[in-house]
């Protein structure tokens, strides 16, 4: 009697064994299968879906980093080891024209967060100390609105945390948004160019913009970038 | 392996083979039955959309977009607030659905957008006393404002996407009956060819013990290992209602997971008791 029970109990193990392990291994080969059958649909699927995907969540936040502390550093050059360099949509600076309402946060990036709160540095240009063109964007009716009054003489101020720059302006220039002449962004010697949407103070968009350019006086100049 | 190939028979491989045919008709129709009441079904979508507060967010994006494009024109930012009209938003956002869903050329009607713009800046005109404005300047303005105003109402991606809901919507209901025709003569032939019903039904137990677990993997995997976080969709509205969806598609498959352990265990338990009648 008690041998039949307890064959019967390994009888209802094995069936138990057969129950957990069986439906894996065909699970396993249906997956198997379907990869093998779909594979070509679902491998351009996959590429197309590996577009979206990033390493890092993506953050909706109106807010912004700021990585600007004042310096009083003068001396002519600086290590570029020694630069924080801004990522995209950070306040690295601020911009001052003198008397000519110009007070703004200098940001990296010109999209929406950077216009919205101050004015941004076109990300395809360069930052001051790099000995390039600084492209500076700005809107016409907020940050940029002093840019109307700037006349050619005129010093811009930008202090970052690696140093003080000042630029004296040499001109300005009324073109559409589509004149890639209005800047050179291949220059060798370190200009400030910049812009907003024209004309100021009025009612309705148009596709004129306003440059100012200016040229570098004084500032460090950012060493050891290409080592 | 002498063992094995004693073991093995022509008889039990024929029967491995219908586990596995069983088994993927079994997954067949819950997958194409759940597309059926999620991407193909236009009321899920919308339920997504109200779920995901997509309206909402929709109407504060497309304010901030404005106010951008008014720092350019001269105007104050106090202009938009409350000017994007949520009524309007969701009979747009619903009329652009429609017309996904019933095969027509997606296009946006920005008439009344454009018309309430026009009479927003004149009021704003006449109670500023503003003298100082250019026409075309105004014309030009509109026309960008009602450009970000379309491009926000398109649902993104979904002009890509229309034409393959169009084309499978019908195949799926297809491969449904297809898979349950060949699911139940399956079970028949199982069920009639075995002496022994109880081995029937551990095949039948079988078959659906893997796709109860192929239900379980793909969610599993997706919703444990983050991939959905990494999503990156620029608009926070749409990335919501993409992942609202998501979710919803992932955790059915989770419920048809669970509905079909369930009758797994249920077939176990059968199993037993005709086998204890059968010793």
């Amino acid at each position: 009697m008690k041998k039949g029970k307890s064959k019967k109990n390994r009888k209802s193990k094995k069936n138990l064994k057969r129950f957990a392990i069986f439906p894996v291994i065909i699970c396993l080969c249906m997956l198997l299968f379907l990869g093998a059958v779909l594979a070509p649909t679902a491998g351009s699927l996959i590429s197309i879906g590996s577009m979206f995907m990033s390493d890092k969540q993506v953050d909706y936040s109106k807010s912004y980093d700021n990585i600007f502390i004042p310096t009083d550093n003068e001396s002519d050059t600086i290590d570029a080891s020694e630069v924080e360099f801004p990522g995209i949509n950070k306040q690295f600076g601020e911009l001052r024209i003198k008397n000519r309402a110009v007070d703004a946060k200098l940001f990296f990036g010109d999209s929406s967060i950077p216009l919205r709160n101050g004015v941004g540095v076109y990300a395809g240009s360069f930052i001051p100390g790099y000995g390039r063109t600084i492209l500076v964007a700005g809107h016409n009716n907020t940050f940029f609105n002093g840019l109307k009054n700037v006349k050619k003489g005129d010093t811009v101020e930008i202090n970052t945390s690696y140093g003080n720059y000042s630029y004296k302006v040499t001109g300005t220039k009324l073109t559409t948004d589509t004149d890639k002449k209005a800047y050179d962004l291949t220059a060798e010697k370190e200009n400030l160019v910049m812009y907003t949407c024209y004309p100021f103070d009025t009612l309705g968009l148009t596709n004129k913009r306003f440059f100012v350019y200016a040229d570098k006086v004084s500032g460090p100049e950012i060493t050891g970038l290409y080592e | 392996m002498k063992k094995f190939l004693k073991k093995f028979s022509v008889k039990k491989a024929l029967y491995a083979i219908l586990t596995f045919v069983l088994s993927l008709c079994i997954v067949g129709v819950t997958t194409c039955g759940l597309l059926r009441f999620s991407v193909f079904d236009k009321g899920f979508l919308t339920d997504a959309l109200n779920n995901s507060n997509y309206y909402r967010d929709l109407c504060d994006e497309i304010t901030d977009d404005l106010k951008d494009i008014g720092d350019a024109s001269g105007l104050d930012k106090s202009f938009f607030e409350g000017f994007v009209n949520e009524v309007f938003v969701r009979q747009d956002v619903q009329d652009y659905i429609n017309k996904f869903y019933s095969g027509d050329k997606l296009k946006v009607d920005n008439r009344h957008f454009d018309e309430s713009l026009r009479t927003a800046l004149d009021a704003y005109i006449q109670n500023n006393r503003i003298s100082d404005y250019d026409t075309s300047g105004i014309n030009y303005f509109v026309k960008e404002a009602t450009k970000i105003y379309v491009s926000n109402i398109e649902l993104k991606y979904f002009d890509a996407l229309q034409a393959l809901v169009q084309k499978y919507s019908s195949v799926t209901l297809i491969i449904i009956i297809i898979c349950l025709g060949i699911a139940v003569a399956d079970c028949l032939v199982i069920i009639l060819t075995n002496e022994w019903k109880h081995k029937a039904v551990r095949y039948i137990a079988y078959a659906t013990g893997s796709a109860a677990l192929f239900n379980l993997i793909i969610p599993g995997a997706v919703l444990l290992s983050g991939l959905l976080k990494k999503i990156t969709i620029i608009s926070r509205s749409l990335n919501d209602m993409y992942m609202a969806c998501l979710n919803t598609i992932f955790v059915d498959m989770l419920i048809i997971s669970g509905v079909l352990f369930v009758f797994y265990a249920a077939l176990i338990l059968v199993h037993g008791k005709i086998r204890t009648k059968s010793v």
